[in-house]
C-alpha cells in the first residue's frame, strides 16, 4: 500500500473500503473521472488523456427490466443508433429483394426473413464494438472501470463493482455522462410484467413475432418500421401526434407512407392493461380517445417506446445539490456543461435541454475535456444540428421546421420551396412515391437564408450530412439556386426546388 | 509435455497459469464469439494442434471472458496468437493464419524447419 502513496498522503481502510483522501499538496487519483461510458463518456475520456490528463471512465450496465445488459459503449452502440440502423438495413434488402424482380434478377421461391440469423450478426457486431472501444481506452490510457459509479462528495467517486465490492477514487473534475433509459409506463397494470423496451428488442434472441409499439417517438416509428420491414405484423399505438417536435407536415408523410406499407397504426388510442393468456400471447386493452370505447389485441410482443429518463437516481446528486430540471429529472446544466456544483460537469443525454444525439454528445465531450485541460475555451455549439428518422422512408433534416420558423418569422416573413419527386430508382420498381418530399424554409427577404430543410425518401441521412455543411455556412436559397445538382440523384431536387407554398402551384417535379 | 492433440479452453486465469507452467511451448489464441474470422480458423488450429501434438500444447482464450488476460499480452485485434516458451511471451500474432503459415510459425517458435 504504501508503495502507492505520493507525497504525504492520508489513507484508512475500514471494512471492504479503501478509501484515497487528498493528500495535503491536494493531489487527487485523477484529473477527470467521467461516469458513463457511452458515447459522450468514452469520447471525453479519450480526450482528456490526450491533453495529457489522468483520466478514469466508470462504465456499468444495470440490466434492463427483462434482464439484459450489454458492453461498454453506451447506448448507440448496444441499444440505439447501431442495431436500430443494421436492423433497418435488413429491412430495406427485404424491399429491395422485391424490388429486384422488376430489375431482372429471379428470386426463386418466397422471400423469408430468419431474425435469428439476423439478431446474431448484429450482436456480434456490437460485441466487437464493445471490444473495440476496450481497446481505445487501453491506447489512450484511459483507466477503464466497469463498475457503477456514484457521487460522494465534490471530489470523490464510488465505484461498485458487480461483486459489489467499492472502491472510492478522487478527481479534480468529474463529469456525468450516464445518458438515459427507456421508460415503462407507471399506470398500466401488467406494463413492466410483460412488456419489453428499445433495451430488450435489438437482444432477443427468438423473433418478437407479433408486436404492438406503443409511442409516437422516433424509437417507437423506427422499431415499428423494421419489424413491418422483415414480414412481421406491427402495430403503433399513438396517444396523440407522431414524432413531437419534429416538422409535423414531414412526420404526417412518414407515417403515412408506413401505413401504406404495412404499419398499422391505432391513432389517439392509449393503453389500459396488459394481461398475459394462457397461450403465452399478450392481450392488451386499451381506450380510443376518440369515442371513449374499449379494445382489445393480442400480440407476441409488446414494445414500450414511450420516452426515456435520465440515469440519476443512483448517483447521489441530492446530497450534493446537483440541480435537477423538476419535471424531466435531467440535470441542469450551464453553456459550458457545468452543473451547480463547481467542477461537476454533465453533458449528453443526462443534460437538460440537449439533443439526445450521439455526435452532439462526442463533440461536447471533446470540447468540454479541452476546456478543464486548460486547452481552450470552445464551448459546444448546440444549433444546426442535422439529425434523420431512419422510418422505412427516410426523413433527414436541418434547422427549424416550418412552425417553429413560422412562429419565429411570422408566416409572412418565411418563404417555403418545396417538391414531391420521385427517386429513379422507384421507377422500374413500380413503387409509390406518394410521400417522397422536401422543403426549404427561408427567410422572405434579402437573399433567403436557409431556415431549415427538410427531405423524405431513401438514403435521407446521406443527402442531409452534405446539406448540414451547407446549413453551417448561413447558405441561402440564392447558394442553393448557384449549386449544380448531381444527376440522376434525389438530392439534387433539393438544389432544384422553385415553386413556393405561396404560390399554390403544383409541386410535383416531372422530367429532368 | 503433451497434449492429446486437442485445443484447450481456459476456465480461469489460474487455468491459465498452470498451463504455461506445466508445457514448455504453448500456442494461445485469443478468440471471440463475435468474430467471423476466428470462426475461420479454427479448423486450421484444431489440426495444428493435432500436427503439433507432441511438442506444443494449444490453448484458447474467450478474450470477452478474459478481458484481463486479453490485456496483459496487449491483445488489440482479434484474433490473436500469442507464442509461449517457458511461460515467456516469444511471438505475438495478430490476424488469421491460413494452414501453411501457421505450422511454419509453430516451426519458427520450437526450433524445427
Amino acid at each position: 500500500m504504501a508503495a502507492f502513496c505520493r507525497g504525504r498522503h492520508r489513507w484508512k481502510r475500514s471494512g471492504c473500503l479503501r478509501v484515497w483522501t487528498r493528500n495535503l499538496t491536494g493531489k487527487y487519483d485523477y484529473d477527470l473521472v467521467v461516469i458513463g461510458g457511452g458515447s459522450g463518456g468514452l469520447a471525453c475520456s479519450k480526450e482528456a488523456a490526450q491533453q495529457g490528463q489522468k483520466v478514469a471512465v466508470l462504465d456499468y450496465v444495470e440490466p434492463s427490466v427483462k434482464g439484459t445488459k450489454w458492453g461498454l459503449g453506451g447506448t448507440c452502440v448496444n441499444v440505439g443508433c447501431i442495431p436500430k440502423k443494421l436492423m433497418h438495413q435488413a429491412a430495406l434488402l427485404g424491399t429491395a429483394v422485391k424490388d429486384a424482380k422488376k430489375y431482372g434478377w429471379s428470386i426463386p421461391g418466397p422471400v423469408c426473413h430468419d431474425w435469428a440469423t439476423m439478431a446474431e450478426a448484429v450482436q456480434n457486431h456490437i460485441k466487437s464494438l464493445n471490444w473495440g472501444h476496450r481497446v481505445q481506452l487501453q491506447d489512450k490510457k484511459v483507466k477503464y472501470l466497469n463498475m457503477k459509479g456514484s457521487l460522494v462528495d465534490e471530489h470523490t467517486v464510488k465505484g461498485l463493482s458487480k461483486a459489489g465490492k467499492e472502491t472510492l477514487m478522487t478527481a479534480k473534475n468529474i463529469v456525468i455522462a450516464t445518458g438515459g433509459r427507456p421508460k415503462y409506463p407507471t399506470n398500466i397494470p401488467g406494463a413492466t410484467e410483460h412488456g419489453i423496451t428499445s433495451d430488450d428488442i435489438f437482444w432477443l434472441k427468438k423473433s418478437p413475432g407479433k408486436t404492438l409499439v406503443v409511442g409516437a417517438s422516433y424509437v417507437a416509428l423506427e422499431c415499428a418500421g423494421f419489424l413491418t420491414g422483415i414480414s412481421l405484423d406491427a402495430t403503433v399505438m399513438v396517444r396523440s401526434i407522431a414524432l413531437r417536435g419534429f416538422d409535423q407536415q414531414m412526420a404526417g408523410l412518414v407515417t403515412d407512407y408506413m401505413e401504406a406499407h404495412g404499419t398499422k397504426f391505432e391513432w389517439k388510442c392509449v393503453p389500459k392493461r396488459v394481461d398475459k393468456l394462457p397461450s403465452g400471447a399478450l392481450q392488451v386493452t386499451w381506450m380510443d380517445t376518440t369515442t371513449g370505447n374499449e379494445h382489445n389485441g393480442t400480440y407476441d410482443s409488446v414494445l414500450w417506446a414511450v420516452g426515456r429518463a435520465p440515469e440519476t437516481k443512483a448517483l447521489g446528486l441530492d446530497k450534493l445539490g446537483v440541480q435537477l430540471n423538476k419535471e424531466t429529472g435531467k440535470i441542469v446544466v450551464g453553456a459550458d456543461e457545468s452543473s451547480s456544483v463547481p467542477n461537476i460537469y454533465a453533458f449528453g443525454d443526462i443534460g437538460e435541454g440537449r439533443p439526445e444525439l450521439t455526435p452532439t454528445a462526442i463533440k461536447a465531450g471533446k470540447l468540454l475535456a479541452r476546456r478543464l485541460a486548460g486547452r481552450s475555451t470552445e464551448l459546444m455549439n448546440y444549433d444546426n444540428v442535422p439529425t434523420t428518422v431512419f422510418t422505412p422512408l427516410e426523413y433527414g433534416c436541418v434547422g427549424l421546421s416550418e412552425e417553429e420558423a413560422e412562429r419565429r418569422n411570422g408566416k409572412d416573413g418565411i418563404e417555403v420551396y418545396h417538391a414531391y419527386y420521385k427517386p429513379l430508382e422507384f421507377t422500374v420498381a413500380e413503387r409509390d412515391a406518394s410521400q417522397c418530399y422536401l422543403k426549404v424554409v427561408c427567410e422572405r427577404s434579402g437573399d433567403q437564408r436557409i431556415l431549415g430543410l427538410h427531405f423524405t425518401g431513401p438514403n435521407a441521412g446521406e443527402v442531409t450530412q452534405g446539406f448540414a455543411l451547407g446549413f453551417q455556412c448561413e447558405a441561402t436559397y440564392s447558394h442553393l439556386l448557384q449549386t449544380v445538382g448531381i444527376h440522376p440523384t434525389s438530392a439534387e431536387e433539393l438544389v432544384k426546388v422553385h415553386i413556393t407554398k405561396r404560390s399554390g402551384l403544383d409541386a410535383t417535379v416531372t422530367g429532368c | 509435455m503433451s497434449s492429446n492433440g486437442e485445443v484447450i479452453a481456459i476456465k480461469n486465469e489460474d487455468h491459465f497459469k498452470e498451463v504455461l507452467d506445466k508445457n514448455q511451448f504453448v500456442i494461445v489464441e485469443f478468440w471471440a464469439v463475435w468474430c467471423g474470422p476466428c470462426r475461420m480458423m479454427a479448423p486450421v488450429v484444431e489440426q495444428a494442434a493435432e500436427f503439433f501434438k507432441d511438442d506444443v500444447v494449444f490453448v484458447k482464450v474467450d478474450s470477452d471472458t478474459f478481458p484481463n488476460l486479453a490485456e496483459t499480452y496487449n491483445v488489440r485485434s482479434i484474433p490473436t496468437i500469442v507464442a509461449f516458451s517457458s511461460g515467456q511471451v516469444v511471438t505475438v500474432r495478430a490476424g488469421c493464419l491460413p494452414s501453411e503459415a501457421l505450422k511454419s510459425f509453430i516451426n519458427g517458435i520450437i526450433g524445427k524447419k
